[in-house]
């Protein structure tokens, strides 16, 4: 920008005009490594500073405004800059904002999410491991920290220690900046010849102080014990602080120098006019003058006055003085003031510093980082140490550091570009050379930083120190340019009270009579104080939504995160429903083992297992089984008068407390199940090819389970007091329908045997899915033992009524087993859970009497599976036991039962089936008196099931 | 004696996520690791010779990836094709963690265990050396973080719930055959 618009017109067309030829006396020296060294000579003279730039207000024949356009690009680079700092950080945030998330998975991440599968180069692949040790170990100290214990009188004292040396330091350099500068000042009044150090005094102690003083703070922030990132920012800020504090100095120094030139100027000029009349003859001198200011307008070297130059300039100085202005300059001679332009002063300052630092961040390189590198690599096996891993080391890259060193090197190209228009040129071009001497030098010795804080992510750390960066450089420069004249020697503003009066100067001369007259009104106090107003009222405005903002983001924020561990509670149930799946499967083998011991005492541990059965069972199950229910229902009414004799067979007494017991459940389980009946339609349809097998065995069961409570109902009227042997009589019928859900499962095995195991897996809801192959098994093996079949016939019958619905006859034999081995169930049955059995039983009574039998049927399904296994195995065990063993176990449950149910009223279920307890012995009174018609309702219902029945198996067919 | 099929790039890419143009470059480098006259299609390279392919070249979990998508450790044309479609950039989210699961299940359990975790770590690290303590606690981190039901391992369902929500999961884990 500078280049365009001021560097390349004033060579183009600025070259007839200003001040563009070297003093004559200068031109000797000129060439010597000296003057150039201290950017004297040809390069003071050149584009490179201010005061090569000339003063007319157009220049070339297009009339381009030279003096306007250097102001004003000053200015549009400070614009531009902030604007463009600006625009990033809102970026950034905005992007920082999107994935800020705080991580719950860090680690995960880091290990998982580490490796880039896209990498397909052994060097990249070599610093992508490098990148991960970072990243892991990073992760490893921001843990360590977090688990670090504090001592805080310790830390908080060490801290403040730490916090004053940091000062101090700070202190001290920014002293020592502004004692040299005053120094080389005072050393460049008193000696005519200055040595090398003493030119470059300045930059170098700068430099130094830039280059040691970081080290020293992080040998203070090791004091500190902060969290590594926290000392980071801590490391960056003094740092920055530094930096500043070192470029402020010196150009207050500077600034107080050049005060000081203004001032003498000031002096000059006064004493010139006193010494108008005192001085009269120094001819010679004058004639001496002439002479230079003929040959060579401006005379700048050390030994020629500002004064000559100003007498050819200014006018009204010149002309009555310029004898005794000669004389003025050299008395100001005497006090060796050389920089007559003061903006040249400083841009060469400026430049000599970034030059210097650039020399020195070569060398620092070279020595520190491939000359340690060098050393430590090819001495360390002759070296009594270990060179590598103790003291000397490689050498580490700081990325931060480095960064603030941009930092700093853009702060000095804002801080001189004004005052040097090429400075920004040189530093990038000297920035591009350091950053290939660097990747160069980084590749080759050093090793990566060991504790790499993510620095990339701070983005807006960086940027935002490079705003403040901005800001504070500009400050001087807008101070230069609004506090101090122009120096009237030099530069394009030279002869103008401020700089800035290009401005009012062009606006007054170029533009229209009525945009100066609009100018004037709008910078009238009547317009600028309501704008300012209105700006800050704005400000508040904007300042406010945006806390507003910050808020609701924070809301948002914390509904994400519990919504987050919403998730892993979640994925945490589905986790422990698995590991109980698997479990489940492991405990089903021991029920039934136990189911076998069961005989002799162990009923408790079933139960349970019945229960959690129970939740598990999937609706695809119900569906079949609901069907099945109705079914068994209306078998049971049929087969009442055959059955009722081997239900009788065994000493069943049904009480009262039975049906009590029975029914609260079956609407506890209507009531639960309500809502998973009109879900369930979708998975009879699933389960209909299973349904007509399970039909027949449900048939079959319902066969067992008519004469079960046959027996009850008949005994009922006979015992209403003695409820044990009533609790036998259902739980032989819940043991059915324990063998009703089995054959479902059976059928569902059966069809499935080849592909057994993907059954299992469809059914992950319940985990009785798993146990049908067993029992499968136990089935085939069953059949064999059970060829005596009591309710046989009757059986038979009903399965003929349902055949229609019966499509697999292939099951029909096992079924058969099945109800012949009914009878031996109650056996087993007994071993079951005494609750369960009652829940069974109220089902099927429920069914009985009341029409809803899908909301009933579809519960009893769910409870079932488990007792149907224990039964099953039961019937292997004990085919011989028949009857009396049966009696003898049903007396005995039936004490147990009874006493179970009177002292476990605790249980839900129990406490449920007292409140009931009343509607139960309505059913009970029905039942009763039905008992005769039951046979009606029976068919009734069993006309309606079959009708339902068959809808159903035609929904599924579809 | 199987029928001789056309080279239908077109339907390939119908049957994976990659693109035709991918197909016929994986078809290319394929073949280059063929014996000249045979057919391609009837070819298998070994898992050696497929971890030499530039992709997989310094991959630290090559051995891994070949005992994956390989079947009985040799690489068909489709075994080959069904890798790159994994890794391709279009493959689902679940896909790709399911793959990253088996990838890194390094014992092949079923689970990513302690185990699993501290050899991908030193994968990882390639030859740079980690401690032994930092290594423990990082594995533990990392299990306390994911493992979700607490029995030290991860099982699919952890490691897919972890990689959802990871920001750069999917940026890592594909490759451009």
């Amino acid at each position: 920008m500078t280049g365009a618009f001021v560097v390349l017109p004033e060579l183009l067309a600025g070259v007839p005009f200003g001040n563009k030829t070297i003093p004559t006396e200068q031109l000797a020296t000129a060439q010597d490594l000296d003057t150039i060294w201290s950017l004297g000579g040809y390069l003071q003279y050149s584009v490179l500073f201010y005061g090569y730039y000339g003063r007319d207000r157009k220049i070339g024949k297009a009339g381009y405004r030279l003096p306007l356009a250097y102001f004003l690009v000053g200015m549009a680079v400070f614009a531009y800059s902030f604007i463009i700092l600006l625009k990033k950080m809102a970026k950034n945030s905005r992007m920082s904002l999107a994935s800020a998330s705080d991580e719950n998975y860090t680690f995960c991440w880091r290990v998982f999410c580490a490796w880039d599968y896209l990498i397909g180069n052994p060097e990249a692949a070599e610093s992508k491991a490098a990148a991960i040790v970072n990243s892991i170990r990073e992760a490893i100290l921001e843990e360590q920290e977090k688990k670090k214990s504090k001592n805080l009188a310790v830390t908080i004292s060490l801290r403040i220690i730490a916090n004053i040396l940091v000062l101090l330091s700070l202190a001290g350099s920014i002293y020592i900046i502004y004692f040299v500068v005053d120094r080389s000042q005072k050393l460049e009044r008193t000696k005519k010849e200055l040595t090398l150090w003493e030119k470059n005094e300045v930059s170098v102690v700068v430099s130094l102080i830039t280059m040691l003083a970081p080290s020293a703070f992080e040998l203070v922030a090791a004091l500190e014990m902060y969290h590594p990132r926290t000392t980071l920012r801590f490391q960056l800020a003094r740092v920055l602080v530094l930096y500043l504090g070192n470029l402020y100095s010196l150009i207050i120094a500077l600034l107080d120098k050049v005060d000081s030139m203004s001032i003498a100027e000031f002096e000059a000029n006064s004493s010139a006019s006193y010494w108008i009349p005192s001085t009269t003859t120094l001819i010679t001198k004058k004639l001496f003058q002439e002479n230079l200011s003929t040959m060579v307008p401006d005379i700048n070297g050390s030994r020629n006055s500002t004064f000559s130059l100003e007498d050819s300039r200014t006018p009204n100085y010149a002309t009555p003085v310029t004898p005794l202005n000669q004389t003025v300059s050299y008395a100001y001679n005497t006090h060796n003031n050389p920089n007559q332009c003061w903006e040249t002063y400083v841009g060469q300052e400026m430049l000599k510093l970034s030059i210097i630092d650039m020399i020195f961040t070569v060398a620092s390189i070279l020595l520190i980082d491939f000359f340690r590198g060098l050393f430590v690599r090819y001495l360390s096996d002759c070296w009594c140490w270990d060179l590598e891993s103790k003291f000397p080391e490689y050498g580490e890259f700081k990325i931060a550091e480095n960064v603030l060193h941009l930092v700093y090197n853009q702060g000095m190209i804002w801080m001189g570009a004004f005052f040097s228009p090429c400075l920004p040129a040189f530093n990038v071009l000297k920035l591009i050379g350091l950053m290939y001497l660097r990747s160069w030098a980084v590749l080759t010795c050093n090793v990566p930083h060991q504790q790499v804080f993510r620095a990339s992510r701070s983005n807006n750390f960086y940027l935002a120190m490079l705003l403040f960066m901005l800001f504070l450089c500009m400050l001087p420069t807008i101070f230069a340019i609004a506090r101090y004249k122009p120096s009237l020697s030099c530069g394009p503003f030279s002869g103008q009270e401020k700089i800035y009066d290009i401005v009012s100067e062009t606006i007054k001369s170029d533009f229209p009579a009525w945009f100066n007259a609009v100018l004037t009104y709008v910078s009238s106090p009547v317009v600028v104080l309501p704008a300012l107003l209105l700006l800050f009222m704005l400000i508040y405005y904007l300042q406010s939504i945006a806390r507003s903002l910050k808020f609701t983001n924070n809301q948002l924020r914390l509904q994400i995160q519990t919504e987050r561990t919403e998730d892993k509670k979640k994925v945490v149930q589905m986790a422990v429903a698995r590991i109980q799946n698997l479990e489940g499967n492991d405990k089903r083998p021991d029920q039934e083992s136990d189911v076998i011991s069961q005989e002799s005492s162990v009923r408790s541990s079933t139960p349970r297992k019945n229960g959690s059965v129970l939740n598990f069972e999937s609706p695809v199950n119900k569906g079949s089984r609901i069907q099945t229910i109705s079914q068994s229902v209306l078998q049971a009414d049929v087969a009442r008068p055959a059955n009722i004799t081997p239900a009788t067979s065994t000493p069943l007494t049904p009480t009262p407390t039975v049906p009590s017991v029975q029914k609260p459940r079956a609407e506890q389980v209507a009531n639960r199940y309500s809502s998973v009946v009109h879900g369930s339609a979708s998975d009879l349809c699933k389960t209909k090819p299973y349904t007509p097998v399970a039909f027949k065995k449900h048939v079959e069961d319902v066969h067992s389970e008519p004469l079960f409570r046959k027996g009850i109902r008949q005994i009922n009227p006979d015992a209403v007091g003695a409820g044990a042997p009533v609790f036998v009589g259902h739980r032989a019928h819940t043991t059915r329908y324990f063998i009703v859900n089995e054959h479902e499962s059976r059928k569902k095995l059966l069809r499935s045997t080849s592909r057994l195991p993907r059954h299992f897996r469809m059914d992950e809801s319940g985990d009785i899915i798993e146990l049908y192959p067993r029992n499968v098994r136990r089935y085939v093996v069953r059949t064999p033992l059970r060829t005596y079949s009591p309710h046989f016939s009757e059986e038979e019958e009903e399965e003929e009524e349902l055949r229609r619905d019966l499509v697999n006859r292939s099951h029909r034999p096992r079924s058969l087993s099945d109800l012949r081995a009914a009878p031996r169930f109650y056996i087993g049955e007994r071993a079951d859970s005494q609750i369960l059995t009652s829940k069974d039983l109220s089902k099927v009574h429920y069914k009985s009497w009341d029409d809803g039998f899908e909301l009933e049927l579809e519960r009893p399904p769910h409870s079932y599976k488990k007792p149907h296994t224990k039964n099953v195995e039961l019937d292997k065990h004990y085919p011989e036991h028949h009857v009396k063993p049966k009696s003898k176990h049903k007396l005995e449950h039936s004490l147990t039962e009874s006493d179970s149910i009177s002292v476990g009223s605790s249980s839900d279920q129990q406490n449920s089936s007292n409140d009931q307890y009343i509607q139960v012995i309505h059913s009970k009174d029905k039942y009763l008196k039905s008992g005769t018609k039951l046979t009606r309702k029976k068919s009734k219902t069993s006309v309606d099931l079959n009708m339902s029945e068959p809808n159903e198996l035609i929904c599924s067919n579809v | 004696m199987p029928r001789k099929r056309r080279w239908q790039p077109g339907k390939l890419s119908a049957l994976t996520f990659l693109t035709k143009k991918e197909i016929i470059r994986i078809q290319r480098t394929f073949q280059s690791f063929c014996p000249e006259e045979k057919d391609y299609r009837e070819e298998k390279l070994t898992s050696k010779q497929m971890c030499s392919w530039p992709e997989l070249k310094v991959n630290p979990f090559r051995d891994r990836i070949c005992k994956v998508f390989s079947c009985d450790g040799t690489f068909s044309f489709e075994d080959v094709l069904g890798m790159a479609s994994i890794f391709s950039d279009r493959a689902s989210p679940r896909l790709k963690a399911e793959y990253a699961f088996y990838i890194y299940d390094l014992n092949e359990d079923g689970f990513i265990d302690k185990e699993d975790l501290q050899s991908i770590i030193r994968r990882l690290l390639n030859t740079e050396y980690l401690k032994k303590e930092d290594l423990i606690a990082l594995t533990t981190r990392i299990l306390g973080e994911a493992d979700l039901i607490q029995d030290n391992m991860l099982s699919l369902a952890e490691f897919e719930h972890a990689m959802s929500k990871s920001p750069d999961f999917l940026h890592s884990f594909r490759i451009r055959f």
